[in-house]
């Protein structure tokens, strides 16, 4: 029973903050500003989303935000995919370095990389680019996903492809034919985590993306509290729409991506 | 979709797959990588030159400039930043503000996610239900945690505000943000709402991977509970524990995004912590050599991290 | 001539004519449009709707030159105009504030816009603004659209107490207090102090009403560290009004924030620049006709209203580009620098923007809009005693990059957060801020 209340108490916890999220974007102005502030509902109302979606450039910044994201998982899972597969199967003098090297990106703080990476991405002309801002979110998602993928080929035993070898195929051939196909659902998890966490990104995002055509989902929000004209239920709205994309694509993923953890975890 | 025993995709693949194709294979795995070892790596290493060892170098020659993107100025400086911020009580205020973000969060995370995992860890219907909506803030973007969080703290509609003076833990009428003592805390209770449902999972999984047979030993020699917590679970988890503590602290202690947007480091800089600092300096006070130097030393302090980690592990795989 | 002849002779002469004709039209078409960029920083729909039809139809009156609009806010302007004067490709034309007119000619990528403003006639310009942008005997940009600021109040709640309008410090406070009534859910004064651009502008009006400068009008010399006492007396009073009469939240309040504040009537007067009464016509509208407007006051109640206060101001720039590019600029904005056009423009805000030009102000476009006609008299005292007197941080005497970055580094607002919550005196604070902005300094003004 206890844990039942324990299990109750912590929904609550984790689930509150976007109930109240999107509930208040579904309130009419008026109980909006209720003192004291009212848990349930009263009348609903979708004039917020509809202020949202037709008056305010939040399509073009879902554009944005997918053609990065995805571009981004794209380009992090290539090189994690081969590295995770190269760490896992081959060994190498001073492998152990590599892999504490490559999971030292994971150690940097962003803002480490800003100053270089705009200045660089500046002298290139890539600010305001899709491009720019694809390359700065490779820099953490790869780690990620690298250190995830590891964890998942670790639990893929070697025998498999030594007899697909044995068999005739190349090295890269049963890479291709045997690894890929039992971890492809564990790579597009991976890669779909990735897409989230370049999705949520602000940092880099805000720095590297100024003009209208190219800025992304959480810069748009961002903007909407700057303006002159702040409006809580647009807001809201706003926050929603952002957010639903992104645990609609977890809930899909998520039993891999737990499947990747702990398969870490257990490996330690 | 693939099934975790990985037997039964044994040999059919390999022999289908053979198109008979007799050659001779330098065979097995050799102890050395081979070219198409390095081939495999190659993505990884041209990431690794290209945007990590590159930006890092030329960070580290910016800290030794005085830098001005204003001006466009640039001279050189040697340690001088670095000597002055060891001097200015803004970046210690920063940086000890930067260790009880990072230190609350993470514990509070971890004990959370603990007893997350333990309530979730056991028999019922919806478990997996209930799992993933528990996993929900760990994705939600940092925008909308911020936006609500700070909505919901708000000092007139406010409706965690409105509890919290109800039980006599804020004054009426006005938001945690706007006060010194508590505008940390607050940030530091998002912080956890945010990062408690990694170190859930992790601890899950492990709490799953605790054989049985040591529960039951322990329960017929009589042990209760709490006993089997102890001397049972504690140990199990202690390694895991150190490698959450590892990752969630450097995960922490370098993230701006939400801590930016929650407070922007105010009021009166009780939660402006090193990676807000670095952003000031450099897009607020354009000094990029300077934000340079407090970045540098920012990556040193994650360094120790990780040398005290190894030091008291040993260096056994992350 | 045999008729065979003059035939020959018809035909080649309209050969001749029609290859003419052919040639002076194709020559037309070869010369190629000029094409210009414009970016504005005023980015919402209302105001962007309005420039594209005006730059609309400037394009169809001069079919020669192309212009494209492109918006930029305010919070990534400094990353995207460095960048792109980096690469040599500043946009041709600029609607900005202030502070970025100062970075651009930092930068020296303007051209001065004189004889622009000489055509239109100088004095028909409010002269603040001129001054601001005006260095080295040139003026930099052109004002477009005037911000204000002052304090906007309930006279509903004035007239039930039986309050007049406070002309001093000491008046004010008394007055805020008087409206004080937190158990009954209003305050007397939102003191909005929020960390990021808020908390500079509240502490700047109380500054320049007490005549606190960061360079002096003057002697357009740097002036803080000679002004630190009357800049300590603003703080104190600004904190004192704070504490006496502001929701304590509001030290973390922004724009969004007092303005909600005011409109959902929890605060009987506050600081504001006119947006809320937008906010109201939407929100609350049977607040339009409680809403009164009066100057923030100075110290002293013999000077009233005082002859300084915390503005802003959009104005349109042009980059130095090939001629025929900064030309076609000039053209724009002599189109756009009509009466009507001005108005126009400024009423896609109405209220919160004023046209800065005397015959614009008062044109009927103007005067005709609804909520113009309805503060008509705040309006004409606004223009009268507040925008001739306002300042902004760094500008006070012409243009300087210490303006943008006084903004950028939340100085200001730093300092009255730690007198508040820190216990910092206020000439520790006055102190501190000076300091920092000698660092600033230093790099300018070597």
């Amino acid at each position: 029973m206890l844990r039942w209340a324990g299990l109750l108490g912590l929904l609550v916890f984790a689930l509150f903050p976007c109930y109240w999220m999107v509930v208040s974007s579904l309130r009419p102005q008026a109980e909006l500003f209720t003192v004291p502030p009212r848990l349930l509902p009263g009348t609903l109302t979708t004039e917020w989303y509809a202020v949202v979606l037709r008056t305010t450039r939040m399509p073009r910044y879902f554009l944005n935000s997918a053609v990065i994201s995805t571009a981004s998982m794209i380009v992090s899972l290539t090189i994690a995919t081969l590295g995770a597969y190269g760490l896992t199967r081959f060994r190498y003098a001073g492998q152990r370095v590599l892999l504490l090297t490559a999971l030292t990106s994971y150690v940097l703080p962003p803002v480490l990389l800003l100053l270089p990476l705009y200045l660089t991405l500046g002298g290139l002309g890539l600010i305001n680019s899709y491009a720019g801002v694809i390359v700065a979110h490779v820099t953490f998602t790869a780690p990620f996903c690298l250190w995830l993928l590891r964890s998942f080929f670790k639990t893929i035993p070697v025998d498999l492809e030594e007899a697909a070898m044995v068999d005739g195929n190349s090295r890269f051939g049963a890479f291709v034919r045997i690894v890929l196909p039992l971890t492809l659902s564990g790579i597009l998890s991976t890669g779909l985590f990735g897409f989230i966490l370049s999705w949520n990104e602000y940092l880099f995002a805000s720095v590297l993306l100024t003009g209208e055509a190219r800025k992304t989902v959480p810069i748009g929000i961002a903007e909407f509290i700057v303006q002159f004209d702040i409006r809580w239920g647009e807001v809201m709205a706003a926050s929603s729409l952002a957010t639903m994309p992104v645990i609609v694509l977890f809930s899909l993923i998520q039993r891999h991506f737990v499947r990747g953890l702990m398969a870490g975890a257990i490996k330690g | 979709m693939p099934s975790d025993t990985t037997e039964s995709a044994v040999q059919q693949p390999g022999r289908a797959a053979l198109g008979a194709r007799p050659r001779v294979r330098r065979g097995g795995w050799s102890p050395n990588g081979g070219r198409l070892g390095v081939l495999f790596l190659l993505p990884t290493l041209a990431f690794l030159v290209v945007l990590v060892a590159y930006p890092v170098a030329y960070n580290v020659y910016l800290s030794f400039q005085d830098y001005n993107y204003l001006l466009g100025t640039s001279r050189f400086v040697g340690l001088q930043h670095y000597v002055q911020l060891l001097h200015d009580p803004v970046f210690w205020r920063s940086l000890g503000n930067n260790l009880v973000w990072t230190f609350g969060g993470v514990g509070g995370q971890l004990l959370l996610g603990l007893a997350a995992a333990m309530l979730l860890d056991g028999p019922g219907r919806g478990m997996a239900l209930v799992r993933t909506l528990l996993l929900i803030p760990y994705v939600v973007p940092a925008i909308a945690t911020a936006i609500t969080w700070r909505w919901m703290f708000n000092d007139f509609y406010g409706i965690l505000s409105f509890l919290l003076t109800g039980v006599g833990l804020l004054p009426a009428q006005t938001s945690p943000f706007a006060s010194v003592e508590l505008a940390m805390p607050a940030a530091i209770c998002v912080g956890i709402w945010r990062g408690f449902p990694f170190a859930m999972i992790v601890y899950w999984a492990t709490l799953r991977g605790i054989p049985t047979e040591e529960y039951e030993a322990a329960r017929v020699d009589g042990a209760g509970g709490w006993q089997e917590f102890w001397s049972i679970t504690l140990p199990h988890l202690k390694h895991i524990t150190l490698v959450l503590v590892v990752l969630r602290t450097l995960w922490m202690f370098n993230y701006f995004d939400l801590l930016y947007l929650l407070t922007k480091g105010g009021p009166a800089g009780a939660t402006q912590h090193l990676p807000i600092l670095v952003y000031i300096t450099s897009f607020g006070l354009f000094r990029f050599g300077e934000a340079a130097a407090i970045a540098g030393l920012m990556a040193v302090t994650a360094g120790l991290i990780i040398v005290l980690y190894v030091k008291v592990h040993g260096p056994g795989e992350l | 001539m045999t008729t065979r002849q003059r035939r020959q002779l018809r035909m080649c002469l309209l050969t001749s004519a029609v290859a003419v004709a052919f040639l002076a039209g194709s020559v037309s078409v070869v010369v190629a449009a000029t094409e210009i960029t414009l970016w504005t920083m005023r980015t919402v729909e209302a105001q962007m709707a309005n420039l594209r039809e005006d730059v609309g139809e400037f394009e169809k009156q001069h079919p020669d030159i192309k212009v494209t609009i492109e918006a930029v806010p305010f919070n990534v302007v400094y990353p995207k105009l460095a960048a792109a004067i980096q690469a040599g490709t500043p946009p041709n034309l600029f609607n900005n504030i202030e502070a970025m007119v100062a970075f651009m000619h930092t930068k020296g990528v303007l051209e001065p816009v004189d004889d622009v403003i000489d055509g239109l006639g100088r004095e028909q310009f409010t002269k603040k603004y001129l001054e601001w942008v005006t260095v080295g005997a040139k003026t930099w940009g052109i004002p477009d659209w005037a911000l204000h600021q002052a304090v906007y109040y309930r006279k509903d709640l004035f007239a039930q107490k039986k309050l007049s309008v406070p002309k001093s410090w000491r008046e004010l406070l008394d007055v805020a207090k008087a409206l004080n009534n937190p158990k009954d859910g209003m305050y007397g004064m939102g003191v909005p102090l929020g960390r990021e651009f808020v908390g500079q502008q509240t502490f700047g009006e109380v500054m320049y009403s007490a005549g606190a400068y960061v360079y002096d009008p003057v002697t357009r010399k740097y002036a803080f560290d000679k002004n630190k006492d009357r800049a300590a007396r603003a703080l104190t009073f600004l904190v004192e009004l704070y504490k006496a009469s502001s929701p304590p939240a509001s030290i973390d309040w922004s724009w969004g924030e007092y303005r909600t504040a005011f409109v959902k009537e929890k605060v009987a007067m506050t600081f504001e620049w006119g947006a809320v009464v937008g906010q109201a016509s939407t929100e609350n509208a049977a607040l339009l006709d409680k809403i009164g407007i009066f100057p923030f006051p100075g110290p002293d109640a013999s000077d009233y209203p005082p002859k300084g206060n915390f503005g802003g101001a959009y104005f349109f720039t042009v980059s130095k580009a090939d001629p025929a590019k900064v030309e076609a600029s000039k053209k724009l904005l002599r189109f756009l620098w009509t009466p009507d056009r001005l108005a126009k423009r400024a009423n896609t805000r109405p209220v919160f923007a004023i046209p800065p030009v005397k015959t614009a102000f008062e044109s009927a476009t103007y005067q005709n809009h609804p909520m113009v006609k309805r503060f008509a008299p705040e309006l004409r005292m606004i223009f009268r005693d507040v925008m001739p007197y306002e300042q902004r941080h760094g500008l006070e005497a012409g243009l300087s990059p210490l303006a943008g970055q006084i903004e950028s580094s939340y100085v200001f607002a730093d300092a009255v957060q730690n007198v508040i919550l820190r216990n910092w005196t206020p000439e520790r604070a006055v102190d501190w801020i000076d300091s920092q902005l000698q660092v600033m300094r230093a790099y300018f003004e070597k």
